[in-house]
């Protein structure tokens, strides 16, 4: 019918506009677009018109937790610390800064020539196959992390990229003298001080403190004379350790683990053996005269082995084609059964020593071996290996009963709640009896330092109701149920007992006032050039990285702050231990700019802090207003597992 | 068997076609050309990239075997040939680098000068300004190290200009200007540079601070 007509054409015309509609931004606009509009749904940054997806975010931040996994093996990190909102800020900044450093590049008309991108992927060596680029690993690397060619090319081209932008900043500068010198006579001024300390022990003698201040301190800190809830425990410990001692290993089973023939190699005993062969390349697939032609060549070859046994090594060199072993007569060293190839294997185990096979072949080609040295290795005992053998079924074994004494454990502890006493004497368990236990933990047993077991113990049910706590994972197969013995409610020391402290602390504290009064005006003094006498200290003289011994580090700031253009200076400032110090500055030393050993390390240094502050400032001035914009802040907050 | 209804309908897209035909035509051959022409230009871009690449795979070779003669020869052959691209502005400075390194600080400066006088991107000419400078410093020509750090206006490196010309002013002994100087690194360089807190240092050892 016609309608039908009409619209199987008009079918094909939107097929061919969608059609054209697909082809037309692909060929305009690159394989990008179609990855970056699939991803627009979960689009995280925008830069500059590209997206950061979700996905590429989540890809930097697994890696960058690798990173750091990688960087702290050698201790337990929380898992916590690696899904931090700082550590996603800081992911995300650097793809914002990565992307920013890519659309400068295409401004700058920045293309990576294609010669340019082949090498750098030939390079890489998961792509390589004996040492040369192989399509085939290539593809199946890319497949294993979820990428196509076309993405993977592009996203290196965008590193490359990156890469020139960068070589332009940063690897081919070099810090002149004059910054040297500038760093070494300004940064490396010393300067000359004495100091004089006004301590707070001289006022003590003055400040009195009277019973109602003490009585409003003590009010009004209450929480600094807390003494925390603490209770005493009764519990019981069910551990793996503990069942596997209690399983028996008969001899019989041990005599059966040992004659498996899964565990022989175990205990040694192999034999190994050493063999040389001459090898005539030829793959099963290759056409048949090539095969002949081989096989006549390998025939050749054992004609002269015949001819000569003791030739073998010189014949090897001559005739095998095993770049491996020609150059050292054929020598394949020591290996045991399953190291070769099957027919070579047979062929090998059933010669005597120094004897020479005839034509062997493989899927290698033809082989000529000759025997030479067989090892027989002593293999272990049954008794020598019973005690290993013993432990390796008592582990198997302990799996199982743990996790059935486990369930019965927890379920008596939860059933027969009031006392421990039902499940310890059901499953031959020790009750033990603890010292005191705070929130903060503290217990002798570490077993019962475990938060979740201390969360419980002071929960309403154990405290005030007087139950047993479940059964808690302390630790990896170990259980432990506790039952309340003691609890002391949190309480306060008393005034009578703390009223001296108190006294002391506030006379210390108005005292350290005082001196800090009286060193402000002895430092005002100097500063109006009048002459008083203080005790000073021995001149020191004084570097700005030094951490000097007993000087606040707030006045070594002030120190190299200090306008030194008269001498001498004064400056002056309190201390954590309520002394005021003040520091007479009487001579400043210009840092040497000689020392060539000195001028190395510095230069070195500046190199890198140039290169960090050149790169610091180029990004900056690319992330103006506008440059990019941030679509989901969520991303920034840790997220939930799931 | 024909329905009126679908022979008007068919009807009016006939007419319409008659009508708009040549529209529809245009259009698409507007398309057509546009296409052709992207392709071309993009053809015609990675043409000159390949060409300059192969160039500048020479400058880099020749760096990293420290060959300065070498490096020098390709970066000029680079800049003769491809002027207008980027890497043309890399290879002079990778040049400039080596030349530096080898004690060839004029020939060095040739290549910085060619940045300075033919680069399209701005951020660099101020980098290569600065680099410069640091070169005629270190022969002594301050004022005209310090005349040149004039011309830098990039918003990119202004703290890193200003250092420079505080570590110039230092050796000519102009403290209180060298001073400011410093004071400015400070105030512009990003959170992130290293220049605030090794200014300070800088800036505290030349006094008169408050």
């Amino acid at each position: 019918m016609l309608l039908e007509k009409f619209r199987s054409m008009s079918k094909t015309w939107v097929a061919k506009v969608i059609l054209v509609a697909i082809t037309v931004p692909f060929a305009l606009f690159g394989l990008e677009y179609y990855f970056r509009q699939s991803g627009t749904a979960d689009t995280v940054a925008k830069v500059d018109g590209y997206s950061i997806t979700q996905a590429e975010f989540n890809e930097t931040l697994r890696s960058q937790q690798e990173q750091l996994r990688a960087n702290n093996r050698d201790q337990a990190l929380d898992p916590a610390s690696l899904d931090t909102p700082q550590l996603r800020s800081e992911v995300l900044n650097a793809l914002i800064n990565r992307h920013l450093a890519t659309r400068y590049a295409d401004h700058a008309n920045i293309i990576i020539p294609d010669h340019l991108l082949v090498s750098e992927i030939s390079r890489i060596e998961p792509f390589q196959d004996n040492g040369h680029f192989s399509q085939a690993r290539y593809e199946e690397a890319l497949r294993a992390r979820g990428l196509v060619p076309a993405l993977f090319e592009s996203r290196l081209r965008d590193d490359l990229k990156n890469e020139l932008v960068q070589e332009g900043l940063i690897t081919t500068d070099w810090v002149p003298q004059v910054s040297v010198n500038a760093f070494l006579t300004l940064s490396g001024q010393q300067r000359d001080v004495s100091v004089a300390e006004i301590t707070p022990d001289a006022f003590l003698e003055r400040v009195k403190v009277d019973d109602a201040t003490i009585q409003k301190y003590y009010d009004s800190h209450l929480d600094r004379f807390k003494v925390e809830e603490r209770v005493k425990v009764q519990y019981l410990v069910l551990s793996a350790d503990q069942l596997s001692q209690s399983i028996e290993v008969s001899a019989a089973d041990v005599a059966k683990a040992y004659a498996d023939p899964a565990n022989k190699a175990r205990w040694g005993g192999q034999e190994t053996r050493r063999a040389s062969h001459i090898l005539i390349l030829a793959a099963p697939k290759a056409p048949n005269a090539e095969r002949v032609a081989a096989r006549a060549l390998a025939e050749k070859a054992l004609v002269e082995v015949n001819a000569n046994p003791s030739q073998f090594a010189a014949i090897a060199k001559k005739y095998s084609q095993d770049p491996g072993s020609a150059a050292t007569g054929g020598d394949l060293g020591y290996f045991g059964r399953g190291a070769m190839t099957p027919a070579f294997e047979n062929a090998v185990f059933s010669l005597k020593p120094d004897q020479v096979s005839g034509i062997v072949e493989t899927e290698f080609g033809f082989h000529i071996i000759r025997l030479t040295d067989i090892k027989t290795a002593k293999g272990k005992t049954v008794t020598e290996v019973t005690p290993e053998i013993t432990a390796e079924l008592r582990r198997q074994r302990v799996g199982q009963r743990f996790s059935e004494s486990a369930e019965n454990f927890s379920n008596l502890v939860y059933e027969q709640s009031a006392s421990l006493k039902p499940a310890a004497e059901r499953l031959k368990l020790t009750l033990k009896d603890s010292g005191w236990i705070t929130h903060a933990g503290q217990a002798q047993d570490p077993l019962l330092n475990n938060p979740k077991l201390i969360a419980a113990l002071f929960a309403p049910e154990s405290v005030k109701n007087g139950r047993n706590t479940q059964a808690i994972e302390v630790s990896p197969n170990v259980l432990v149920a506790a039952h309340v013995t003691l609890y002391e409610a949190p309480t306060a020391r008393p005034l009578n007992e703390v009223g001296p402290l108190i006294a002391q602390l506030l006379r210390r504290e108005e005292a350290g006032k005082l001196a800090a009064q009286e060193g402000a005006a002895r430092l005002a003094d100097l500063q109006a050039g009048k002459n008083i006498s203080l005790k000073w200290s021995a001149v020191r003289r004084l570097n700005r990285q030094d951490a000097v011994g007993g000087l606040p580090s707030g006045l070594v700031a002030d120190v190299f702050k200090a306008n030194a253009n008269h001498l001498p200076v004064y400056t002056g400032s309190a201390t954590a231990n309520g002394s005021y110090v003040i520091a007479q500055i009487s001579a400043v030393v210009p840092g040497t700019i000689t020392d060539a050993a000195r001028r190395k390390q510095a230069e070195i240094g500046l190199v890198r802090g140039y290169g960090d502050e050149v790169m610091a400032e180029f990004l900056a001035a690319l992330r103006t207003e506008g440059s990019f914009r941030l679509v989901n802040k969520a991303i920034l907050e840790k997220q939930k597992q799931n | 068997m024909l329905d009126l209804e679908e022979q008007e309908k068919i009807d009016i897209l006939k007419a319409w076609w008659k009508q708009y035909a040549s529209w529809v035509w245009a259009f698409v051959l507007v398309l057509a050309v546009s296409y052709a022409s992207m392709q071309g230009w993009h053809y015609y871009q990675r043409g000159q990239a390949e060409k300059a690449g192969v160039l500048f795979d020479a400058v880099r070779a020749a760096a990293r075997g420290g060959d300065a003669v070498a490096a020098l020869q390709a970066a000029k052959a680079l800049q003769e040939a491809q002027p207008a691209s980027p890497l043309a502005t890399r290879g002079a400075l990778i040049a400039a680098a080596v030349g530096h390194v080898k004690g060839d600080d004029v020939g060095a400066r040739l290549e910085l000068e060619w940045v300075i006088a033919h680069s399209s991107e701005a951020p660099m000419v101020d980098l290569a300004r600065i680099r410069v400078a640091g070169l005629l410093a270190d022969e002594k020509k301050f004022d005209e190290a310090l005349k040149l750090l004039d011309a830098n206006h990039d918003p990119a490196f202004v703290a890193l200009t200003a250092d420079r010309r505080g570590d110039i002013l230092t050796a000519q002994g102009k403290w209180s200007d060298a001073r400011a100087a410093y004071q400015t690194a400070m105030d512009r360089s990003p959170a992130t540079g290293v220049l605030k807190q090794l200014d300070t240092y800088k800036r505290d050892a030349l006094g008169e601070s408050k």
